[in-house]
């Protein structure tokens, strides 16, 4: 019960009831107490509630709030009996009840997560606002008073005020010695002196220090960018070639070379190809430019290069004709260069006429060319059979005059030939299978071989996933502890909330054993009830079986007649105490529940409550004739 | 390869600096081409008068880039620089071994150079706008992007302010760009 009144309390306080510090239990509450604390939790749940929370000295107003308070408890859903008597005249377990009941009903602090990325945004604003605040209301320093602007408001905390000790980023090369912790590896000698006599620290080699830091993080973003890309690229790409880290470098660096000259040649042939006309009028101009360049300015800034080397080829002919016609005004001038350049171009359009004529003839020279070629080859091929035929021929002729010795001679070189044919093929055959049985198992071998190696690159692959995983998971599960830990700090702790679930949990244990008694006891009552209901059911069956048997004899015999009488009465007397001992039982019983309600209504202070309420209603008989009198007196 | 123009060197110059600091003087060289930052003169003001300081500078830069460019091995280098003495050829030799992939990365940067303008550096800012002149509450992060680039020879600074959206779209538009990259070199 302890538990229960410290959370009421709790609550009451922190709704803002003014209770003392010794208050503990609900005993203590006086009625203005319990008034206010009614009040209070009704205003919380329902703020449109307008009562006041003092208990007002008249008895009548007491009595009008008392009802109220009643009312507004019925409106909010409490199904028992209440009345103003609840709150004036209170008792405990009932006080107890209502205000468990009203607390439940206090709107719950609403802590749930749709609130949580406004929360952010408004943290913000209010961190900026109170950081605001604070530096308008601090004096303001010059600038010599703050080293490269910095300001300090407490001895951590400081702010930066001004540009002054702002500058760019720029970053520049350093050179940092690598692979010196790595004692595997040698390290020349040449080199140990340089990072000893000659390299500078990091923050010496800049052209300024305050370019370290922008130069170190470039390095590294580098360095990290590089390595990523490596560890992507060697995971899809490189391990699938198979081959070692040197040679798929080695590689790739020459493709990427070939790639690149390639590329720089065609755009060379490009450029070559559309400017070839026009170089050698080009090479006049560089010949002659640099004297025409001052003299004439601006006019020729707008004008194409070829004009303006028209203009240089004329005069340049016209020097070494000697005489310069002198040019009288501009526009004959632009005339004059405007017809060149037409003129040029159509010889230029010639020339590329020209050109491709010819080159068009090449092509076709060249055709008729490897036409022809290949015609003489048929031509040979077709000689050369020829002269074949031709030979056997004349060897078939030779040998006619002497035809049946020659023709027994040609059959007996024919077998020959031919038995020759077949015992070649015969070790052919030999040879050839113990060879092809090799080969196809050399084959599975490779086979095999490439399963093994695709199912280990897959596994590497696998694994690397799977590492890749487990760090991610750490990492987030590391941030989500930090916060955890955070907000753990961050909430309150004047409840012991570990205390109550420990309350909690005894108290759902006893219940439980209570449960099991109960149930035992059950169980034993039904048995007892079971034997009891046997009993007087065999009881009435033997009453009647003796009965019948006796009555028969009894018209005959007057012993049995006696005995018949005392069986009767031996029945119901035995019923008599049968009754006796149940009615016992019941009254016990009646016994048992009587005192529970006496106990109950001991604690129901009524007497305290009766005197109370008989002043009361004597002050309130007093008050009704001190009203009436002043009614009548007016 | 085109052969080293020993004309246009001042051999005689170096020859004059003594043994201990050549070596000094060499990686100050280095140190100029990737960083430029400036050997420091008053060492060595007692060799040269500044004329041929600079002359001095300028032909060992050339030497070195020379070298870097192709694989040579000692005696090849040499029989290029050979009105030298041994000892000063032997510790350029030294220099070119042991600075090698420096001079290959200030090679690569002053390739990268040849192109119109490239970025060099980057630097970001993140503000919230709290409010303006016509709003009073605008509450929007904006991001301020000031690209140094170098367009032909001379460097500028380009600032860029984006929201959110903008910066996202960025961000996809520069991921196409490496994708397109790393297929070429693939």
């Amino acid at each position: 019960m302890e538990e229960v009144d410290k959370i009421i309390i709790h609550t009451c306080r922190q709704i803002g009831c003014d209770l003392d510090e010794d208050v503990f239990s609900l005993k203590e509450f006086s009625t203005a107490l319990v008034i206010e604390a009614v009040v209070r939790c009704l205003r919380v749940i329902d703020p449109s509630i307008n009562l006041a929370h003092q208990l007002p000295p008249g008895m009548s107003a007491r009595y009008r709030l008392g009802t109220d308070l009643a009312n507004a408890c019925v409106n909010l859903g409490w199904r028992g009996e209440i009345g103003y008597q609840t709150f004036l005249y209170s008792n405990d377990a009932d006080i107890r009840r209502i205000l468990m009941f009203l607390i439940e009903k206090l709107p719950k602090e609403t802590a749930t997560s749709t609130s949580e990325p406004l929360g952010k945004i408004a943290l913000l604003k209010r961190r900026i606002s109170s950081e605001l605040s604070q530096r308008l209301n601090q004096p303001w320093l010059p600038p010599v008073c703050k080293k490269r602007g910095i300001r300090w408001t407490s001895s951590e905390n400081w702010q930066r005020e001004g540009t002054i000790a702002s500058h760019c980023y720029h970053s520049e090369y350093l050179t940092i010695p690598e692979g010196l912790g790595d004692f595997s590896r040698e390290i020349g000698e040449d080199v140990k002196e340089y990072y000893m006599r000659h390299l500078q620290p990091v923050n010496l080699q800049p052209t300024h220090s305050k370019y370290t830091a922008p130069s170190l993080m470039e390095r590294n973003a580098d360095r990290l960018t590089t390595a990523q890309e490596w560890e992507t690229e060697w995971n899809t790409l490189g391990l699938q070639s198979r081959l070692s880290e040197k040679d798929y470098r080695a590689r790739k660096a020459d493709r990427l070379q070939k790639r690149i000259s390639s590329q720089i040649q065609e755009s060379l042939k490009q450029s070559e190809s559309s400017s070839s006309a026009v170089s050698d009028l080009l090479q006049v101009i560089g010949a002659s430019s640099e004297q025409r360049d001052k003299g004439k300015g601006s006019r020729f800034t707008h004008t194409e290069k070829l004009q303006f080397a028209k203009d240089d080829d004329k005069l340049a002919s016209e020097m070494a004709i000697g005489e310069g016609p002198k040019v009288s005004s501009e526009e004959e001038i632009r005339q004059q260069q405007e017809d060149e350049v037409n003129a040029l171009r159509d010889q230029l359009q010639e020339l590329t006429t020209q050109v491709e004529k010819m080159e068009i003839d090449m092509k076709k020279f060249k055709a008729g060319m490897t036409e022809m070629e290949e015609n003489q080859k048929q031509v040979e091929a077709q000689n050369v059979e020829s002269q074949e035929m031709y030979k056997v021929k004349k060897k078939t002729m030779d040998l006619l005059p002497d035809a049946d010795n020659n023709i027994a001679q040609l059959q007996a070189v024919v077998d020959a030939s031919t038995q020759r044919l077949q015992s070649l093929h015969q070790q052919w055959e030999e040879h050839r299978t113990p060879l092809i049985e090799e080969y196809e198992k050399l084959q599975k071998e490779t086979e095999n071989q490439v399963d093994e190696s695709q199912k280990k690159v897959e596994d590497i692959r696998a694994l690397r996933e799977k590492m890749k995983e487990v760090a991610e998971e750490t990492k987030g599960k590391e941030e989500i502890h930090k916060q955890l830990v955070e907000d753990y700090k961050k909430m309150t702790r004047d409840l012991n909330r570990s205390a109550y679930t420990r309350r909690i949990m005894e108290i759902v244990g006893n219940i439980r054993k209570q449960k099991e008694d109960i149930e035992k006891v059950l169980i034993e009552t039904k048995g007892l009830q079971k034997e009891i209901n046997q009993a007087s059911g065999k009881l009435s069956r033997t009453f009647t079986a003796t009965d019948e048997l006796i009555f028969k004899d009894a018209k005959k015999d007057e012993s049995v007649r006696k005995a018949y009488k005392l069986l009767a009465s031996l029945h119901e007397s035995f019923d008599e105490v049968i009754k006796m001992v149940e009615d016992t039982g019941s009254i016990v019983r009646e016994i048992r529940d009587l005192e529970d309600q006496v106990d109950k209504e001991l604690t129901k202070k009524t007497g305290a409550n009766l005197e109370k309420i008989s002043s009361d209603l004597k002050q309130m008989k007093t008050e009704n004739h001190g009203l009436v009198a002043k009614v009548k007196g007016k | 390869m085109a052969k080293l123009p020993q004309e246009e060197l001042h051999l005689n110059l170096i020859e004059k600096c003594p043994e201990d600091k050549i070596d000094g003087l060499l990686h100050y060289s280095v140190d100029s081409l990737c960083r430029s930052c400036h050997p420091d003169y008053s060492k060595y003001s007692a060799i040269w008068t500044l004329e041929e300081w600079f002359n001095v500078l300028d032909s060992l830069k050339k030497i070195l880039i020379f070298f870097a460019k192709s694989d040579l091995s000692k005696s090849e280098v040499s029989d290029a620089l050979s009105p030298l003495p041994e000892q000063i050829i032997a510790k350029i030799f030294d220099c070119l071994t042991v600075r090698r992939s420096d001079l290959h990365a200030a090679l690569l940067q002053q390739t990268m150079s040849i192109s119109e303008a490239y970025l060099k550096d980057f630097d970001w800012k993140i503000k919230y706008a709290l409010a303006s002149d016509k709003i009073s509450c605008v509450e929007e992060p904006l991001v301020t992007l000031s690209l140094t680039v170098s367009e032909e020879g001379c460097k500028k600074t380009i600032p860029v302010e984006m929201n959110a959206e903008e910066l996202k779209s960025l961000i996809t538009s520069l991921e196409a760009a490496n994708k397109a990259v790393l297929q070429l070199k693939s």
